[in-house]
């Protein structure tokens, strides 16, 4: 190897937006001397530092890997545009914070999968950072590429780039990654081979390893299924679950950014997975059973956090925080204990009732945050179908408590070309909204009321009752957003909805098999870059892309599959079954409600029988 | 109970903006569990301020912060606490007590003396006589936008204090006038010692900013007993 890699002089920042984004140098950060570990490896995000900054999930793996002796992460996130040219323009590798080390120079560059839309940045961190786009032109001297996260349900749109794929909880499994890999590197004096290694990682629970298989497609282009290659390719490749998370690590500190970031507080994360069932939603299934955290450790975990990082706030990090067992036990012990030092508490996902907005009240006597629920859908009858048992009394309640409380405004989250929606159901979002004002008015309150309705665009998930639709065709979805707007009257009432090309690439990418690898590196080659981002988002660039790969799109976001659909993901196994998946479609035609299994009975999703696990609710006494 | 602080901020932590530099002290006091003084309103903040400003990309040796205190505290301790909080990098110098009637430490600012390393410099002698040049001046116009994007001019001459060419650390070191009354910024100087050099001006590029002191106003009432960290 005699790549000679020129590291960009620090001054040169000095024309960037926000340089220390890119400088570390944090308080907290963990740089490790690189010639006093066995394993180094660099956690990518494809997404802006100030995106990545706010994730948990990495916050977590860095801990846990950094808590090795033996081992090293360091993290890099996607260069926004400008550092990006800069970069370029100096001919400079692209580096991890910690060390400054150039990405190529790790033996292991992980990715995590948020968002579809981030995927032409993972080409822009490979490029930069000089490692070969595609897995299969690496060779023993290059990094191994691994991916996780939600995205790793179906990363066959991008597996041409990735060598391995984590499917499920990474805590437990990377470090089994990085032992695997030190002790071949060891018996190797230097670097692993490549094949060697992924014929081994492969045999634990958790890993694909997309090479190892082969897609098949008929002659008019249809999606035929999955078959190994090899002995080593199980079939379906099961997934890694951490069965009490709280025996597992969680970080003791965190990194403080310089800058701002999106979320810059104190996190703890109460409890992984979600049972309340909701049909659209794949957080809801992939992450299944619900584990809590025991409220002692939650409570450890939030003392650790804040003396370490000075933060004045702390964030209560869940799907559905409410449905924590102990949520009021864990709320009284954190106001009481940090309520007079200024310390306040934040609850990202509010439930649509009155005890949320009760809570949500205790809460902000400390802070003063907005108000959030997500009714999902306008009419009862849809929200049947979605299985967002939510009904119009609980809404009402909850957002008359809110007005009682002080709020005179509120934000609504509502979805749009949800299945067997009609334009009533459209227009019962906006007259749900204007019941709302109603509520609002009859208190004669005198702030000035405000509610704003945001309309996103439903995308079906893989692993997801509606994992089988397509989704409405682009002009169906303008057609409905101009409904909506049509039938804004109220001025209290601001509507938002977003960016039809988005939410349709979604669609495309979230459905998508492999090959869409050629168009996501088309697209990059073309220029697209952060896509996820208005500002930089061109969707012209993905339209000729898709067309130089001669790829029918709508075929990919708008068609629907039957239940008997070989589908792009079929080989990966998130725990929940399809046939599960299927009663529940099936249900949801029908408008029939399912019951939350930590509440009501089990519905033999599968995921309990199938990996030895159960819910963990802390239902007992405090000590 | 008010505490003027002298502190530095290491090259490694120059791109830190003004704003950031704050909440950076703010953590690092409640970390240190300090007892300072709270502002008033619904969601507390340290009682602090920053004498001046340091722009993006300069270092500095020597900047002064204002802290209040709501009980007393050996000074010795506030900086050991306060040092074993913050980035590497950053470290506090200097307490010393102020006394309560004294005016803002922001309105006593006068001059700040900066070294500015240009490498690669050869044309020493050049140098030398454009410095030269522009001290026997009695008028020095430069020109640049302000933050709103409009040009101004600006006669920078009575703000210069010192200015010479320091040939063995390549650089120039200057003291300038960076008051309420005159705010003078390194770069207008270079700005006017390469408008006389007759040749294109340093890219900002190449050139390190550093700022070494800030002068204050002698008569601010600061106590006698100062509180030196050891090891600087």
């Amino acid at each position: 190897m005699t790549k000679t890699l020129k590291i960009l002089d620090e001054k040169k920042l000095i024309s960037v937006n926000k340089p220390t984004r890119y400088t570390g140098h944090e308080v907290n950060q963990i740089v490790k001397d690189p010639n006093s570990v066995e394993v180094r490896m660099a956690f990518a995000f494809p997404d802006v530092y100030d995106i990545g900054m706010s994730h948990v999930g990495s916050k977590i793996l860095y801990h846990v890997v950094n808590q090795l002796e033996w081992a090293a992460m360091e993290r890099v996130y996607a260069p926004w545009p400008d550092y990006e040219a800069l970069l370029r323009r100096e001919d400079a590798v692209l580096t991890s914070l910690e060390n400054r080390t150039p990405l190529c120079e790790f033996p292991i560059v992980g990715i995590t999968l948020q968002y579809e839309l981030t995927y032409s940045n993972i080409l822009t961190i490979l490029d930069l950072g000089r490692i070969p786009l595609l897995a299969s032109k690496r060779s023993d001297e290059d990094p191994i590429v691994f991916a996780g996260g939600p995205g790793a349900f179906n990363p066959e749109p991008i597996a041409d780039f990735l060598d391995l794929v984590v499917l499920g909880d990474g805590e437990e499994i990377l470090p089994k990654l990085l032992d695997i890999y030190r002790k071949l590197a060891k018996e190797n004096n230097g670097r692993a081979n490549r094949k060697v290694f992924l014929d081994r990682a492969v045999e634990l629970e958790g890993v694909y390893v997309p090479s190892f298989y082969e897609a098949s497609y008929s002659e008019d282009g249809s999606f035929l299924g999955i078959h190994p290659k090899n002995s080593k390719a199980v079939m379906p490749v099961r997934r890694a679950i951490v069965k009490d998370l709280d025996q597992t690590a969680y970080p003791e500190t965190l990194i403080l950014p310089y800058g701002d970031v999106i979320h810059d507080r104190a996190m703890i994360e109460l409890f992984r997975g979600c049972t309340a069932g909701c049909r659209f939603c794949q957080a809801g299934c992939i992450y299944r059973p619900v584990r809590e955290r025991s409220l002692s450790t939650l409570i450890k975990q939030a003392e650790l956090l804040l003396q370490s990082t000075g933060y004045d706030e702390i964030s209560l990090i869940s799907l559905s925080s409410m449905d924590y067992s102990q949520i009021e036990n864990l709320i009284e012990h954190l106001l009481q204990k940090y309520g007079c030092q200024g310390i306040g508490v934040a609850l990202p996902s509010l439930r649509v009732d009155s005890f949320s907005v009760e809570i949500a009240e205790k809460v902000q006597q400390v802070r003063k945050s907005g108000l959030t629920l997500a009714p999902e859908a306008g009419s009862q009858r849809l929200r049947d179908i979605i299985n967002k048992r939510v009904t119009e009394q609980q809404i009402m309640e909850a957002v008359s408590g809110a007005f009682d409380a002080g709020w005179s405004g509120l934000k609504l989250y509502f979805m749009l070309g949800l299945p067997g929606e009609t334009d009533e159901d459209l227009t019962e979002i906006i007259a749900l909204a204007e019941r709302i004002a109603k509520v609002y008015r009859q208190k004669k309150r005198r702030g000035k009321l405000r509610i704003s309705v945001s309309v996103s665009t439903f995308v079906p998930k893989p692993h997801t009752p509606f994992q089988w639709l397509g989704q409405i065709p682009p002009e169906e979805i303008h057609r409905k957003q101009q409904l909506l707007r049509s039938l804004v009257r109220d001025r209290a009432i601001e509507l938002s909805t977003h960016d039809v090309n988005t939410s349709y690439l979604e669609a495309i990418f979230s459905r998508g098999d492999r090959r869409l690898s050629a168009v996501v590196k088309r697209a990059y080659e073309l220029g697209a870059r952060f896509d996820g981002w208005t500002e930089h988002f061109r969707f012209s660039l993905w339209k000729q892309a898709l067309e130089e790969c001669q790829i029918n799109d709508s075929k990919y976001a708008n068609e629907a599959k039957t239940v008997t659909s070989v589908l792009p993901w079929d080989h990966l196994d998130s725990g929940v079954r399809k046939e599960w998946l299927a009663e529940q479609w099936s249900l949801a035609e029908k408008g029939i409600e399912t019951e939350d299994c930590r509440f009501g009975p089990c519905s033999l999703c599968g995921v309990c029988m199938d990996y030895g696990v159960r819910n963990l609710l802390q239902k007992g006494d405090i000590k | 109970m008010r505490i003027l602080l002298e502190f530095t901020k290491g090259p490694s932590l120059r791109w830190i903006s003004h704003l950031d530099l704050i909440k950076v002290f703010e953590k690092a006091i409640r970390r240190a569990n300090l007892p300072v003084a709270l502002s008033q309103g619904f969601n507390p903040r340290p009682k602090m301020s920053i004498a001046l400003p340091l722009p993006v990309g300069v270092s500095s040796d020597g900047e002064f912060m204002e802290l209040e205190l709501a009980e007393q505290m050996d000074h010795r301790e506030l900086c050991n606490r306060l040092n074993q909080q913050l980035p590497v990098d950053m470290k506090i110098q200097k307490a010393m007590n102020l006394s309560e009637n004294s005016p803002s430490v922001m309105s006593q600012v006068e001059t700040s003396e900066y070294r500015v390393h240009i490498p690669h410099a050869n044309r020493s002698d050049e140098v030398t006589n454009a410095i030269q040049n522009l001290l026997a001046k009695q008028e020095v116009l430069v020109r640049f936008s302000n933050k709103d994007g409009k040009i101004k001019i600006l006669d920078i001459r009575p703000g210069i204090r010192s200015c010479i060419w320091c040939k063995n650390q390549e650089s120039i070191l200057m003291e300038i006038e960076t008051s309420s009354r005159l705010f003078i910024r390194p770069q207008f100087v270079l700005q006017a010692i390469t408008e006389s050099l007759n040749q294109p001006q340093w890219s900002i590029e190449e050139i390190d900013i550093h700022r070494v002191k800030i002068n204050l106003n002698p008569k601010i009432q600061v106590s006698m007993q100062a509180y030196s960290y050891p090891g600087l």
